[in-house]
């Protein structure tokens, strides 16, 4: 009976939240357009605010991993609530650390082939660096909501990013219902920009963000 | 054949040396794409050099093997860091206010796409070391050509020139009459005249010469960032060759600071004449220290070639070591009062001088000239000041009479015989390029030789690719003792016995085909001339580039001149930005021409005075003007090529 009732329930809920989603949500896709980089990537681009989802973080799997003197990816977008791996893949001892508030940790130095995790439990910027080699950096940002993307080599996005979320086996992400929303961006050497948008209720929204160089702020006030 | 036909001759045969590089260029070509590991290592990269099709794409992937380097491309915006850690490419943006403003992006490989044919040199950006200035690689885009163009026209020059001297009827080449810079500008004679002239002019540089010793010896000891080493090795190694020896022969020893303590000892005057009357043709004036003749057995340049060659033998660490630079001068400081003390005349300056060997040389060449005005009227004049020193002036400290001088070698242009003159017969000549045409001795023609083969020499070791070429000159940081003594015995085999064997050889050729009774010593030092303006202009292109690319080191170290942090004028951190690099190997190519032709019309007007037969002229110069092509194109090749 009870099993029964979980079928039903789940199939209820189902129909509730993809139906009217496919009639009444969208997509964002754009490309941002930048002056003051050599490349438009690694822009985040994301809602501040998004309807809830819930969200089961326990098949996730983000991985920052170290080769040829250099954090892979540059920029890691994750969830709030989710660990992260920090495999050293490299020829030589790598100490990982971080001095934001959002997370601070020092994971020591250690030789390749071992791995260590950090548990991200507050949204906001991460910054990592490497004891050892002072050119090292990357970003972890940790997001309250799955309606982010970073930009490609030219610097195009979609939110939500279907891909990503995927790879790093998060399921169940719906389109955007429509309504109105803001858009963020972030990049460690841009002005973030914040921009009012509204998703119609079919259909693709498609937008230009115009990018400057200078002090980014934080990811939520 | 008429001069008329010569001209078309000369016009047809320019046009077919300008069309045929030109349509190797417009052949087709399939464009591809090259990876490329480029390792930077003290002073070099490998490859050194990279040859490309036009149009072909380029991905480097660049890795440091030492201390972190840099990458500029002549004529690109493509410039980045090489550091162990990763490469840094730099980009730049306007921002808002319209200004530049440049970062650096870590990156894993840097794609570009060889748009333009041509030789473009890249360059280090990042102090690495003593030798920094001189690290480069070279990437060669084919068709190159440039370099096919320069050729060919180096060959019509030969071409038109053997067919110019072959129809010459003996007014070739005259030039412009000289003009007594005295007479037209009068403000100048009264300058001239002034007994502090002299004086004042070494004073400055006497100023600046041991500031720079002083920098030299307690600035910083990087090169490039030691006042001294920029001022004397590259701002005044190329004023001196390029303006002041072509232009003014040996005016720099009119206002060389480094022997004039020695003067100023033994004449214990700084300015004033100490004149002791005395009867006829005595020496008048009285001198401190013994005032013993020079032996005769060394009063020719060959102690100055031998030194010259050894010093160049450390060239390139003396250029880049301040403390090497401080110790040269003082020790010529120090020779240079000795031998005040001991001998009489500026026994240093003619004999000893490593520098003085060359300027002697090359102002044979030089536009300037002092020269009596009238020779009846030295001949009459029973006192001879010049030479026995008057009233007016000092004894001629060069030991030169100007009754008989006809040539500048060894002149240094102090203007005492202009100043001891009762007569006012002593004036200051501008006269066509390449006027004394005779070199005396063997000494002057290994000294053109010597300069010649160390141009060559220079040429490879500092402006060239090959980093293990720099190793073995720089013995003293790269330590490796055996490429050093191979470095060394090519420089002076090549200068001393393979050089001047070839030239004795082409000499002997001309002398053949000429078919005239004229001795083989004549023969081969009139030829030798064509040497002389060959290697001016090869001394040019050489120093030009050496300027062109560092002259923003000038800016740097006049505000912080010990490289210790300071910024006086606010330029101590000005950008490393060279004028017009891509230009670089064009212009070479245009002043190997000139020396070319400078070279063969002024050799053929040195052989004019001894062959009397327009066709025996024309047919001696076949062989030396095919060698001086050889040559020419050396220079070319390591240029442009």
């Amino acid at each position: 009976m009870r099993k029964l009732f979980a079928v039903i329930f789940s199939f209820a809920l189902l129909v509730l939240l993809n139906i009217p989603g496919q009639a009444l949500a969208g997509q964002i896709t754009g490309f941002v357009k930048v002056k003051g980089l050599r490349t438009p990537a690694n822009v985040l681009v994301y809602l501040t605010r998004a309807p809830s989802v819930l969200l089961d973080l326990s098949k996730a799997k983000f991985v920052m991993d170290q080769r040829n003197l250099e954090f892979i990816p540059h920029v890691l977008p994750i969830l709030v609530g989710s660990t992260v791996q920090f495999p050293n893949n490299d020829k030589v001892d790598h100490n990982v650390f971080s001095m934001s508030r959002t997370k601070k940790f020092n994971l020591g130095s250690y030789t390749a082939g071992e791995s260590k995790t950090v548990l991200f439990d507050k949204p906001g910027i991460v910054e990592l660096r490497c004891d050892v080699h002072a050119e090292m950096a990357a970003y972890i940002l940790v997001m309250k909501n799955p309606y982010f993307a970073v930009t490609d080599a030219k610097g195009r996005f979609q939110i939500p990013d279907m891909d990503y979320l995927k790879q790093v086996g998060i399921e169940g992400i719906n389109d955007l219902p429509a309504g109105k929303y803001y858009i963020k961006t972030w990049h460690e050497k841009l002005k973030t920009q914040k921009k009012s948008i509204e998703v119609p209720g079919n259909g693709e929204l498609e937008i230009q963000v115009d990018l400057k160089r200078g002090v980014p702020g934080v990811l939520y006030k | 054949m008429s001069r008329r036909k010569v001209w078309y001759l000369i016009g047809l045969s320019f046009v077919v040396a300008v069309i045929i590089p030109f349509s190797i260029h417009f052949l087709p070509a399939e464009t591809q794409n090259h990876t490329i590991s480029l390792e930077a290592k003290k002073y070099g990269y490998s490859p050194s050099r990279i040859f490309v099709n036009k149009g072909d794409t380029i991905v480097l992937k660049p890795a440091s093997l030492d201390a972190t380097h840099g990458f500029l491309l002549d004529g690109s915006p493509i410039e980045f860091v090489i550091r162990k850690g990763g490469t840094y490419l730099k980009y730049t943006w306007e921002d808002d206010e319209g200004k530049l403003q440049t970062d650096w992006d870590k990156v894993s490989e840097v794609e570009f796409v060889a748009d333009k044919a041509g030789k473009f040199t890249f360059r280090c950006t990042q102090t690495c070391g003593n030798l920094h200035p001189f690290m480069s690689g070279e990437l060669i885009v084919k068709p190159n050509t440039p370099y096919y163009l320069f050729i060919s026209l180096s060959i019509w020059i030969v071409f038109s020139l053997l067919l110019y001297f072959r129809t010459d009827n003996g007014s070739s080449f005259t030039g412009f009459k000289r003009i007594n810079l005295l007479d037209t500008w009068p403000w100048f004679k009264r300058i001239v005249k002034l007994r502090s002239f002299q004086f004042l002019v070494i004073l400055p540089n006497f100023i600046v010469f041991y500031l720079f010793i002083l920098s030299s010896l307690w600035g910083s000891p990087v090169g490039n960032r030691n006042i001294a080493i920029i001022f004397v090795w590259i701002l005044w190694w190329f004023v001196l060759k390029a303006i002041i020896v072509p232009l003014g022969g040996r005016i720099w020893c009119m206002i060389c600071p480094l022997p004039a303590p020695a003067e100023w000892l033994s004449r214990r005057s700084l300015t004033a004449v100490r004149y002791v009357n005395k009867p006829f043709k005595a020496l008048h004036h009285r001198f401190t220290g013994l005032q013993k003749d020079w032996p005769k057995v060394i009063g020719n340049i060959w102690l100055q070639n031998i030194l010259f060659l050894a010093l160049i033998s450390f060239g390139i660490i003396l250029i880049t070591r301040p403390v090497a630079t401080a110790l040269l001068f003082l020790v010529i400081l120090v020779i240079s009062l000795g031998l005040a003390l001991i001998y009489r005349h500026r026994v240093f300056c003619r004999y000893l001088c490593p520098v003085g060997g060359f300027l002697g040389t090359y102002s044979m060449a030089s536009i300037t000239e002092v020269r009596a005005i009238d020779l009846d009227t030295c001949k009459k004049h029973k006192e001879k000041s010049c030479y026995a020193g008057g009233p007016g002036g000092w004894a001629c400290p060069w030991k030169q009479y100007i009754g008989t001088m006809n040539r500048n070698n060894y002149c240094g242009l102090c203007t005492e015989c202009i100043k001891s003159c009762p007569k006012d017969n002593v004036g200051v000549f501008i006269r066509p390029f390449g006027s004394d045409r005779t070199l005396r001795g063997y000494d002057e023609m290994f000294n053109a030789i010597i300069m010649l083969v160390v141009a060559i020499a220079f040429s490879i070791t500092m402006s060239g690719p090959w980093g293990a070429i720099k190793d073995a000159a720089n013995v003293t940081e790269s330590r490796q003792i055996i490429p050093f003594l191979f470095y060394v015995a090519s420089i002076w085999g090549l200068a001393l016995v393979l050089f001047p064997g070839l030239f004795t050889l082409v000499a002997g050729a001309a002398k053949r085909l000429a078919g005239s009774r004229i001795s083989n010593r004549d023969m081969i030092l009139r030829m030798a001339y064509i040497l002389v303006p060959i290697g001016i202009f090869a001394w040019i292109a050489f120093s030009l580039p050496m300027l062109m690319v560092n002259f923003n080191y000038i800016f740097a170290v006049l505000s912080d001149p010990l490289g210790l942090g300071w910024d006086i004028f606010g330029t101590a951190n000005y950008p490393f930005e060279p004028f017009y690099p891509e230009w670089i190997p064009i212009i070479q190519g245009f002043i190997m021409l000139a020396g070319l032709y400078f070279g063969l019309s002024r050799g053929y007007l040195a052989i004019k005075e001894i062959l009397k037969d327009p066709i025996s002229r024309a047919r001696a110069m076949i062989i030396p003007s095919i060698f001086a092509l050889f040559v020419i194109n050396i220079f070319l090749r390591l240029y442009m090529g």
